[in-house]
């Protein structure tokens, strides 16, 4: 099978499924219910091998890359899935990059989906970086970590946590800890209900996954992988939300006429999607620079450039799918807010568009003084 | 799920088998032995380009996607794909007459036996130079409105009316133009393909001042212009049906070099930046990267597109983006670089003192045609909206189902 034919057959798998576990009534349910996530559309997932999709096989994972993850995502995004897929490959990113012991003992656990991860970090103006109220702090029986940490993407669903922050001895350092959603979990109220966050409150053993001398390579993993796949999951969300306001346009009539026919809304309709697909583009060959050179500048701006296209696409989408489908979009009914509310709590989520941008262009800007100076 | 090389984006994979026997060997012996620089005289450097493109035919190696019995190599898109890198690495110089490749794959496709003889091997050779002759001062965007007579007499079209935006005018030999020969209603119906000798009696070429001050244009005039019936391609009346012709892959293979073009341009706009020192500014850093970021998309969606055509499927949704973000971006390239230029974009692109010889002030005053010609950036989203999207047509077209 051709890369093309074998990345169409999961997504079409993943779709299928998705159609029958994970409608948009399904998800309102979900949004506007007690529970934090779907554990039952997880582990229909873990059944077709979702969680271990960019791990290697000598991990228990598929060994599909990065790219084939970000386009299963990508297919979980356009039905708002509200399974931890972003933050949990983030954590296999960096335990791949870590190879340590510590990462070689949990990769397979969070390969087979039995154990969901979460990333707990701080964020400045260049990306993650130590959570700030948390301290790591060696005893005779190892280390442990003492802190809270406000706002942690799919904590909620998480039983470990991979955690940046600052050691006793003033060194960066990242963890592994156990964590409970019954205890030291504090959920909070989502901007977007389908990705649940808490608060962390963190008093208990870690085990260290790098030393300071792998420490920025492992958390820039994390950092690269999430954006991906969030902004795959921005691609999913900017397609639908540009589905539904087509599909409206072509039906609603208004002045005797179809609204799609009015080129204020066909253009905008363009718009959309040219957004979207330009954005589906870069995620392509974001996804793919990951998995051939992880570590490079190049794979670094790639990734920048991706997200912050990725997140302003879906932004623009969903916010012109409300507008396109008039006061019916700003009802609690129709679904266009959710995937609005998708969309712009991924735009804080990991790091603002304009941020990325202005990371990206260091880093170009960088490799052009460089080549000059070569 | 088995392990599997990733890299969507990765390069091209020669899934097709093209077999081009031993044409690489001959195409890199005839660079090696046509190396050289370009002639700095103008005139001098039109000759080169010109002599290059006739021992390129002679040698047998012009025209890669063409079939054989039109003077092609028949080569396979992947063949052809790595034909242009050849070329590009060698700096051979590009065919003076682009808009040649515009009317061959009509007379390829539609032209008589005849026809095929007398234009094809000179229009490769580039002894022979065409010229467009579509739009008019009433047709532009809706070219079915086009007004231009030719009325049938004997065994000549006696030809009257007015074409614009005609590049190339004052050096081509012959016009492909297309021509009213039915009623006078506009519409697509009574449309003509026909073949002009530009040095007719009854033609003047006037020279277009455009908006940079320079004359990429003309307008032409025909004034009972008699062509031979013989000049006619495909049917009286059919037109409208073969005047976008294309040849298989070229629609997916026409993005490449815009793409090397458009990497090459903004690698300079960053330098520009640093010597500049605007580069310091955040609000051109955030511009510096949208364009980074769309120089991407073009080239990812190229890939993608190729890669589309390669797997035997239509290219047409990567390729409908990437025109309109092209049209775009172009004009946004040159927006940020005039914002990067600093103070010194108030100069004129003449001034002698103007950085870079005036090239980005040229080149943005140039770049507002981006969205008009070829199609404007307007009718591209209705063309998106329409054929992508699948919404109702704009117009009042009781067919397209936009009135109810």
């Amino acid at each position: 099978m051709s890369e093309a034919e074998i990345e169409g057959e999961l997504r079409g798998a993943i779709a299928r499924l998705l159609r029958d576990r994970c409608g948009i009534e399904t998800v309102a349910a979900l949004a506007d219910g007690p529970d934090q996530w779907d554990e039952s559309l997880w582990r229909a997932l873990t059944e077709v091998g979702v969680p271990g999709l960019p791990v290697g096989e000598e991990h228990g994972g598929g060994g599909a890359g990065f790219a084939l993850a970000a386009a299963a995502q990508e297919e979980l995004g356009r039905r708002l899935a509200p399974v931890p897929t972003v933050s949990l490959v983030a954590v296999q990113a960096a335990l791949m990059a870590a190879g340590s012991d510590v990462a070689e003992r949990w990769l397979p656990r969070l390969t087979s989906g039995e154990v969901v991860a979460a990333v707990a970090t701080g964020r400045t103006a260049d990306g993650w970086s130590a959570a700030d109220d948390v301290r790591a702090t060696r005893g005779r029986d190892g280390w442990s970590l003492h802190g809270h940490v406000p706002i942690v993407a799919d904590a909620p669903a998480a039983g470990l946590l991979l955690v940046a922050c600052v050691t006793d001895d003033g060194d960066p350092g990242l963890f592994l800890t156990e964590i409970d959603a019954s205890a030291g979990v504090h959920a909070l109220e989502a901007l977007d209900p389908t990705r649940p966050l808490g608060g962390v409150t963190l008093d208990g053993p870690a085990e260290r996954v790098t030393g300071p001398s792998g420490h920025d390579t492992v958390l820039a993993a994390a950092e690269n992988a999430a954006l991906v796949m969030l902004a795959a999951d921005m691609v999913g969300v900017g397609a639908e939300a540009t589905g539904l306001a087509v599909d409206h346009a072509k039906t609603r009539h208004q002045f005797g006429r179809a609204i799609g026919s009015f080129q204020a809304i066909s253009h905008r309709a363009a718009d959309m999607f040219v957004a979207v697909e330009s954005a589906r583009a870069l995620v392509a060959a974001a996804a793919g620079a990951l998995d051939e050179d992880p570590g490079s500048a190049e794979t670094r701006i790639a990734v920048r450039l991706a997200a912050a296209q990725a997140v302003d696409a879906a932004v623009a989408a969903t916010q012109g799918c409300v507008q396109i489908h008039g006061g019916m979009g700003f009802t609690w009914e129709h679904p266009a807010h959710r995937y609005l509310r998708r969309a712009k709590g991924a735009e804080a989520l990991i790091a603002f568009p304009d941020r990325l941008r202005e990371q990206a262009v260091t880093a170009v800007l960088h490799s052009r003084k460089e080549d000059s100076h070569a | 799920m088995s392990t599997v090389q990733t890299g969507v984006a990765g390069t091209s994979r020669d899934t097709a088998s093209d077999t081009g026997p031993g044409w690489r060997a001959r195409l890199g012996d005839f660079l090696t032995a046509h190396q050289g620089r370009p002639p700095r005289d103008r005139a001098a450097r039109l000759q080169w380009a010109r002599d290059f493109h006739a021992d390129l035919e002679e040698a047998g190696l012009a025209a890669p996607g063409w079939p054989a019995d039109a003077g092609g190599m028949a080569l396979g898109l992947v063949d052809q794909i790595a034909y242009h890198r050849l070329m590009t690495k060698a700096r051979a110089p590009k065919h003076p007459c682009g808009l040649s490749f515009i009317v061959a794959p009509t007379l390829i496709k539609h032209g008589t036996p005849e026809q095929k003889a007398r234009f094809l091997r000179p229009l490769l050779r580039a002894d022979e130079f065409w010229c467009q002759g579509f739009s008019e001062p009433g047709a532009g965007s809706d070219l079915t409105a086009l007004s231009t007579r030719a009325v049938r007499e004997g065994d000549d079209y006696l030809v009257t009316g007015q074409k614009i935006w005609t590049s190339m005018a004052d050096q081509a030999d012959w016009m492909f133009a297309l021509v009213r020969t039915g009623p006078p209603e506009p519409g697509p119906a009574g449309i003509s393909y026909l073949l002009i000798p530009m040095d007719a009696p009854g033609i003047t070429v006037r020279p277009l001042r455009d908006i940079s001050g320079g004359a990429h244009f003309a307008e032409v005039f025909l004034d009972e212009v008699r062509v031979p019936a013989a000049n006619l391609v495909g049917e009286e009346g059919g037109g409208w049906a073969i005047a976008r012709t294309s040849l298989g892959h070229e629609r997916a293979t026409a993005f490449l070099s815009d793409e090397f073009r458009y990497r090459r341009i903004v690698d300079e706009l960053f330098s520009l930046a640093l010597t500049t020192g605007e580069a310091d500014d955040p609000v051109v850093r955030q511009a510096l990267a949208g364009l980074e970021a769309a120089v991407r998309v073009l080239a990812s969606n190229s890939r993608r597109a190729l890669e589309a055509v390669l797997r035997g499927d239509d290219p047409g949704a990567a390729a409908s983006v990437n025109r309109l973000v092209k049209s775009e971006f172009d004009q946004r390239l040159h927006e940020v670089a005039l914002r990067v230029l600093g103070p010194a974009a108030v100069l004129g692109q003449r001034e002698p003192s103007a950085p870079e010889h005036g090239r980005w002030t040229y080149g943005y005053l140039m770049s507002r045609s981006s969205t008009i010609g070829a199609g404007t950036a307007e009718i591209q989203r209705n063309t998106i909206a329409e054929k992508v999207l699948g919404l109702p047509s704009h117009r009042d077209d009781p067919r397209s189902g936009g009135a109810r």
